[in-house]
């Protein structure tokens, strides 16, 4: 159980949606340092080939969707948010399955929604720490939050983390609509249409050889870059 | 005529033959199989009459059939391919959302046995 009085504003009225593919292998790790908030647990199982699901069942009351096939993150992210709405969920936090976000910044990210100061709150590795993180990937990040600039005319400090938080009737406006990692971007675009309240979080993220594999590439980067430019011109 | 000539429109016209045939057989799909038709049978002509191709482009200010053509095509593949993406984006976004509609209904909680939705009723009817 945590300490921190922050925890207070945790209760099975806020979902974390974690996003899973392939995690078997790290998955109980990150469920087990979830479970001691006491929130309402949702895995999105995106059509692994691994026991993700299993792993996730062995855990109790978290409650596990399996997308048959492979749809990506962002889509993983969007049956999580549908499936937790329709309970009822007053807060939605999104959180990275791989074991590169704390559990014990969620709760952080949830304080200035309960205190209805914001309608989103976004993590920041920049405002907190990344620890391990190689030159070329802090590289990536700093260009995708100038491009973020440009585009959604939000002045973020982070664009592609994982870990976030939405009120109720944020998480219903925003549709993610763009399965695969490209949702980061499109998200606080539409924090930005939708005219949002929101606030960053200095959240840590930790990075392992393991978790910086399945992480961004440089191509993919260039692809996220044209995928959201195509969905701009092509309906 | 050249012997290219003779074989490519030889071969548009047996296509065009079969596409016609075909349109009358599928009603449903007859709208595509027309603009088919009409394309097999603009490049025959086009084949067949050279002149004609580069009389339009000059009328056109493109000094050269073989120009006039080659604009065409290109603007032709954008065109497709911007038509081609947005089908796939539907079509994607179509499979995501049976995906997700399945998985929802199939929702499982740790530590009970049975599946358990949202209460979605497993009988449209």
């Amino acid at each position: 159980m945590l300490e921190s009085p922050l925890s207070s504003v945790m209760d099975r009225n806020v979902w974390v949606v974690v996003p899973a593919y392939n995690e078997g292998q790290r998955l109980q790790h990150t469920l087990e340092s979830l479970r001691a908030l006491q929130t309402s647990i949702v895995v999105v199982d995106d059509g692994s080939d691994d026991a993700t699901a299993d792993v996730a069942l062995l855990e109790e009351g978290v409650w596990v969707l399996r997308h048959i096939v492979n749809c990506g993150q962002g889509a993983a992210l969007q049956t999580g948010m549908d499936f937790a709405l329709s309970l009822g969920a007053e807060v939605i936090v999104t959180f990275d399955g791989d074991g590169q976000h704390r559990a014990d910044d969620i709760p952080s990210l949830v304080q200035p929604i309960r205190d209805d100061e914001v309608d989103v709150t976004l993590g920041s590795r920049f405002l907190g720490s990344a620890i391990g993180i190689p030159f070329s990937r802090w590289l990536l990040l700093t260009l995708a939050v100038w491009f973020t600039r440009v585009v959604s005319g939000l002045a973020v400090t982070d664009t592609h983390n994982g870990i976030r938080a939405f009120n109720r009737e944020a998480a219903a406006k925003i549709r993610i609509r763009m399965n695969r990692m490209e949702h980061a971007s499109e998200i606080l675009d539409q924090v930005g249409s939708l005219k949002l309240r929101y606030c960053e979080v200095p959240v840590t993220v930790h990075y392992s050889p393991s978790s910086l594999e399945k992480g961004q590439s440089s191509w993919n980067s260039l692809r996220i870059a044209s995928k959201l430019f195509l969905a701009r011109i092509i309906r | 005529m050249t012997a290219f000539q003779y074989t490519v429109i030889g071969f548009l016209t047996l296509l065009l033959i079969w596409e016609l045939a075909t349109a009358a057989r599928h009603v449903r799909q007859r709208r595509f199989l027309l603009i088919r038709c009409a394309t097999w049978f603009a490049a025959a002509v086009a084949i067949a009459f050279p002149h004609w191709v580069t009389g339009v482009g000059l009328l056109l200010g493109i000094r050269r059939g073989a120009d006039f053509v080659l604009y065409g095509m290109v603007l032709t593949f954008i065109g497709t391919s911007f038509f081609f993406y947005s089908r796939y984006t539907k079509l994607e976004a179509q499979i995501t959302e049976l995906v997700r509609h399945q998985s929802i209904k199939e929702a499982r909680q740790g530590g009970t046995t049975k599946a358990s939705g949202t209460g979605e009723s497993e009988n449209e009817s």
